[in-house]
């Protein structure tokens, strides 16, 4: 096999930091080419080289031998290499085919032809059996088919000869990602090369013939996906052998803390369960379970319309998450950028976010705000170590890790995670788990909610699997495991 | 040092300007740099200077308010209705003013909660109700004249500094400190800046953005009362148009339009350098219409001075 694209010798300075260091990089006809690094290694950055997105300082990349230099991603695009990047680029408020077509619409004359692009839309959804409707509005999707609409919208932009895929299966379940991997393996057949870079390194060993493993700007080796272990990739990503992957599980607990009765609501129907001190719950099932959905609602950032919560032996009333936070309960949610973080404060503000009446004596004590900001930013080590820097500017994981101290800082009683590792780099991966178990061997609760079987069954004393909105098993103590678990969600399909 | 400035490159940016047209103006006139002349920018700086305070608590918050003018003239007009028709006491007449005005600001702060109307909209009306009630109860007579001893508010002295300048002043420290130092002031950031991550961190979004907008009425409030002092009458159209001035004072500034940022020595810069120009284009007899240019010409170029280093970094 020849090699369609060559990168030789490429470096990237951003102020401050050396983005890419003297990088060579190949990619083969017809190869499946992962990336992996922690954040900040400078996988995302090589591949917005590539793409035009940024410029390089230095070196050369050529495409069948000829060298190229794009100046937008629009000239990459039509040489042929198309991207699908971690957020999302459709216009939410159109349609599916409006999407796809977007730039490229069909015309009749001046004006859209839309019965052709409808048509077309649709042929194509159907060829790669995805379930919507070129006139469905994207916003009205789920983030699975988003996410197959958003491939779609790059393969059908004609000659395209190198896809690439940043974090593709982040957003999705297993299954799901599943049917991604059998789509990747239909444009392989067709001679189409994937970048394809991801945190989760089972799917990398699955689906990939080659992969290139960055640190710190610069590549550390590039070698044969079937060479590699799962620790190999990880030993040579951080620099260092992760012995154990997972910490000790806590296994002594107290006094039932949290009780959940046939809580229904929007997405969730009649769930039940307890936890005690010191448990560790998992919550898992594909996406669109519903899990996000009793998560929030626990939290009381939606309503439940049947059904009691008794946080401590007593019933709770939590109407709002300021009632729920009273009760001791703080979450982590789904999306730290949405969600979690206000982004244009700095990471001291963030953490105090939710303790402001604690540091009210009546005015704030910016003093003592500071002083836990830097604990925290040191314990969980946030770089940059710099707790008045705009948490805008920081990395997905130790964006994450401010989330958790701003809840470290409420020292809550019960801790909902949902989907807390989505997207970061595996050192902070496993810092979030040791602070999870840590936590719980305090006497706290922790929910974990999480897609990710291999760390639900590595961090849960107990899984309550949900599909559709139902509790369908529920995994206790040395029956948690990945088999299991993966069995019990699996097993739900029909 | 350096992050101070990148932070603040705005405000920096307006304050650098105007030192650079106060040291043109004195060159151009010799009358610029006197005592009187400063005073008199200072007077003409503070009322719209009071009102941006509230302005910017708004925008931060990532709302706007386009009722102020109204508001002030509804403060004057209630104080002249009840202090001068009605021949109540002028102090406690004032005191209805402001407390009148201040719960129409609340108004707005509930309408845009629990109404859910944007606040563009729900101001826009605001606008509109607050000056036909000020139209409606003086019935579009500008004559009804206040006593002496409320003038004083405009033309008092304090240390030899005129009392305006000093109310100004008290609610830019007050303001400042809110801002910084109050629980509630550092959610209006919050919730400017992610209501949603705002509200799942317990805030309670409904108190704080109503109180924005209170407090906003009551800066309208205050500002209204040196008004009428200062003109000695209250003339149904006070304030037309004074919306606009302090959303400028506030975007030369630097407090973005989208919420969560904000800063208010920006803001008292942004009110300086718009009193001064339009003090140093009367002193250098420069057709008034044109001062409606060049502050327009301003508020578009610092805007854009911003945004263009932003974008090239």
């Amino acid at each position: 096999m020849a090699a369609i694209l060559e990168v030789t010798g490429v470096s990237k300075q951003f102020p401050g930091v050396l983005a890419l260091d003297n990088i060579d990089f190949e990619v083969e006809e017809g190869e499946v080419h992962a990336l992996i690094g922690e954040n900040g290694a400078g996988k995302s950055t090589l591949v917005k080289i590539i793409t035009g997105a940024y410029q390089k300082d230095s070196g050369t990349i050529s495409i069948n031998g000829k060298h190229v230099s794009f100046a937008t991603p629009g000239d990459a695009l039509a040489a042929g290499i198309g991207g699908i990047y971690q957020e999302f680029s459709l216009v939410n408020t159109m349609t599916v085919a409006e999407n796809i077509f977007l730039g490229q619409q069909p015309m009749r004359g001046v004006a859209i032809d839309w019965g052709r692009m409808n048509k077309e839309a649709g042929e194509l959804l159907n060829r790669f059996g995805v379930n919507a409707s070129p006139t469905d509005l994207v916003e009205a999707l789920g983030m699975a088919t988003r996410q197959m609409i958003e491939i779609l919208k790059v393969v059908h932009r004609e000659n395209l000869k190198i896809l690439i895929m940043d974090e593709p299966t982040s957003s999705l379940s297993d299954a799901e990602a599943k049917i991604l991997f059998e789509f990747i393996k239909a444009l392989k057949a067709a001679h189409v090369s994937i970048i394809y870079i991801s945190h989760r390194l089972d799917e990398i060993r699955l689906i990939s013939d080659r992969v290139t493993i960055f640190k710190n700007g610069a590549k550390v080796t590039t070698q044969n996906a079937d060479e590699l272990t799962i620790d190999d990739m990880v030993t040579q990503m951080i620099g260092a052998e992760l012995k154990e992957h997972y910490p000790q599980k806590c296994t002594i607990f107290g006094e039932q803390i949290l009780a959940v009765d046939g809580l229904s609501g929007k997405g969730f129907e009649d769930i039940c369960f307890t936890v005690r001190a010191g448990e560790v719950l998992g919550i898992t099932g594909l996406v669109g379970a519903g899990k996000t959905e009793l998560l929030e609602a626990i939290f009381g950032g939606t309503r439940f319309t049947r059904g009691k919560i008794q946080v401590g032996g007593k019933a709770a009333r939590l109407r709002s998450p300021q009632q729920a936070i009273a009760a001791g309960l703080g979450l982590l949610p789904e999306s730290r950028k949405e969600q979690g973080l206000v982004l244009g404060l700095t990471g001291a503000h963030n953490v105090s976010l939710a303790s402001l009446d604690r540091i009210s004596r009546p005015l704030l004590d910016l003093a003592s705000e500071m002083k836990t900001a830097a604990e925290s930013y040191s314990r969980l080590e946030i770089r940059p170590n710099e707790p008045r820097t705009r948490v805008v500017s920081l990395s997905g994981g130790n964006q994450q890790k401010v989330v958790l101290a701003k809840w470290l800082m409420r020292d809550c009683d019960v801790l909902l995670f949902d989907e807390p590792t989505r997207g970061i780099d595996v050192g902070a991966k496993f810092q979030i788990y040791s602070i999870i178990v840590e936590l719980a061997k305090q006497g706290k609760v922790v929910i974990v909610s999480s897609s990710e079987i291999d760390e639900i069954s590595g961090i849960c004393n107990r899984v309550l699997v949900m599909r559709r909105g139902k509790k369908t098993a529920e995994i206790l103590g040395e029956r948690v495991n990945r088999e299991n678990v993966l069995a019990a969600i699996s097993g739900g399909i029909e | 040092m350096k992050r101070v400035f990148q932070e603040n490159r705005q405000p920096i940016i307006a304050a650098l300007a105007l030192v650079g047209v106060m040291l043109v103006l004195s060159f151009m006139s010799e009358y610029f740099f006197t005592t009187s002349n400063i005073f008199n920018i200072g007077k003409q700086a503070s009322i719209n200077l009071i009102i941006a305070l509230g302005m910017t608590i708004v925008i931060i918050s990532a709302g706007i308010d386009l009722s102020v003018g109204s508001l002030l003239a509804m403060t004057i007009s209630i104080t002249a209705v009840l202090g001068v028709v009605q021949h109540m006491n002028i102090v406690l007449a004032a005191i209805i003013a402001v407390i009148l005005t201040v719960l129409t600001g609340t108004l707005n702060g509930i309408i845009i909660q629990y109404g859910r109307v944007p606040a563009f909209i729900t101001t826009l009306g605001t606008m509109g109700i607050a000056r036909g009630v000020v139209l409606l109860i003086s019935r579009g007579n500008p004559s009804m004249s206040f006593p002496d001893e409320f003038l004083w508010i405009a033309d008092g002295t304090i240390l030899a500094i005129p009392f305006p300048i000093l109310i100004a002043i008290v609610m830019v420290v007050a303001t400042g400190f809110f801002l910084k130092y109050t629980a509630l002031g550092r959610s209006v950031f919050a919730i400017g800046g992610n209501e949603e991550a705002a509200r799942l961190s317990g805030i309670n979004i409904p108190f704080v953005r109503i109180a924005t907008y209170t407090i906003c009425g009551f800066c309208c409030a205050i500002g209204g009362l040196v008004f009428a002092a200062r003109v000695g009458a209250a003339p149904p159209s006070a304030g037309m148009g004074y919306e606009l001035n302090a959303i400028a004072a506030v975007i030369i500034g630097g407090t973005p339009m989208s919420g969560g940022r904000g800063n208010i020595m920006g803001t008292v810069v942004g009110a300086l350098l718009m009193a001064v120009i339009s003090n140093g284009l009367n002193i250098i007899e420069v057709d008034p219409y044109w001062q409606s240019i060049v502050i327009g010409a301003i508020i578009v170029f610092a805007v854009m001075m911003s945004n263009l280093r932003n974008a090239s970094r």
